[in-house]
């Protein structure tokens, strides 16, 4: 094997080496992707990360967003646009505490048979 | 970095995704295509419109483009030509510039929205080649209001799981991308293989 490619030029083998390389990173996407279906086909519900609206999670986990607002002592009842990250940061949490709480809040939320589905 | 594009969306509304946008056709990497989703979740919500984020975000996205295409209009072909001279590749410059006459509009429209992480090079490449400007700037147009069409409408449609659908359809991307980049390099090692045989300069470097 080793000595056939040695009658290869030299652009030739570099051609090669990219096919494989690229088509190892294509078959790794292409297993993330399907993974990623899945994983997504088993938790509806949308992880709880930093960019997200109290707004968009209230959404996404179908509990009402005063709900939420209560659980990190925020004002309920207007409309706050700001990313999670921002809201931790200005009430001097870390971004962590805050998903723990909005979690624990739509867990207890369900547990009262106000939400919609589990996860 | 989601989060502060969030932020200034959340703030200014679809003129941010506009800017945000343009910029991403230069070539900045901004996660747009979680921002194009959580954007429509936001219009499903009734918190954003539906015409004005349409009209801005494609707005923004061929800006953008235009960007890029006078980036590569203005400083490139002189600078292709040296390159091609020093490197003796005239050929090979000539043959690049009429597969892009060829197949510039139909790669432009396809690398929009279907492959996007390639479409800033794209932009700049059809500037050096170059591509009739309004070729490029009939297919950008069309594949930009299906880039921002798709994104937005597939956001609204999963409105509750934007960040789960974002991670398919990343992944889904670039493992396009890929595969077309493996047939490309298949196909270029194929045709090299038949025209300059493997055996007859072994070793000989090209």
């Amino acid at each position: 094997m080793i000595r056939r490619l040695g009658v290869l030029t030299r652009w030739q083998r570099f051609l090669l080496a990219a096919f494989l390389l690229v088509g190892i990173a294509t078959g790794i996407f292409g297993a993330r992707a399907v993974v990623s279906a899945i994983y997504w086909s088993q938790h509806r519900d949308d992880p709880i990360v930093g960019w997200m609206t109290i707004g968009y999670v209230a959404h996404s986990h179908d509990v009402p967003p005063q709900v939420l607002q209560q659980a990190i002592g925020l004002p309920t009842g207007v409309r706050d646009r700001r990313p999670l990250s921002e809201i931790a940061a200005a009430e001097g949490r870390s971004l962590g505490e805050v998903v723990a709480m909005l979690e624990a809040a739509i867990a207890a939320e369900r547990a009262a048979g106000g939400g919609g589905a589990p996860p | 970095m989601t989060e502060q594009l969030m932020a200034a969306v959340g703030d200014w509304g679809a003129l941010a995704l506009a800017v945000i946008l343009a910029i991403n056709c230069v070539g900045v990497p901004f996660p747009s295509s979680l921002l194009m989703l959580a954007v429509g979740s936001l219009v499903a919500q009734g918190e954003m419109d539906l015409a004005a984020v349409l009209a801005f975000g494609v707005a923004g996205a061929v800006a953008g483009d235009q960007a890029g295409y006078f980036i590569g209009r203005l400083g490139g072909p002189p600078l292709a030509e040296r390159l091609a001279r020093r490197f003796r590749a005239e050929a090979t410059l000539a043959r690049a510039r009429g597969f892009i006459d060829r197949w510039g509009g139909t790669g432009v429209f396809f690398t929009r929205w279907l492959l996007s992480p390639t479409g800033p090079y794209v932009n700049l490449v059809s500037g050096l080649a170059p591509l009739a400007w309004i070729r490029f700037t009939v297919a950008g147009v069309a594949g930009e209001v299906v880039w921002v069409g798709l994104y937005v409408s597939l956001g609204m449609l999963f409105s509750d799981s934007v960040q789960n659908l974002a991670a398919v359809l990343g992944n889904l991307t670039w493992f396009l991308v890929g595969l077309a980049a493996t047939l490309a390099l298949g196909y270029a090692l194929v045709r090299s293989l038949r025209h300059h045989g493997a055996d007859r300069r072994p070793g000989a470097a090209r």
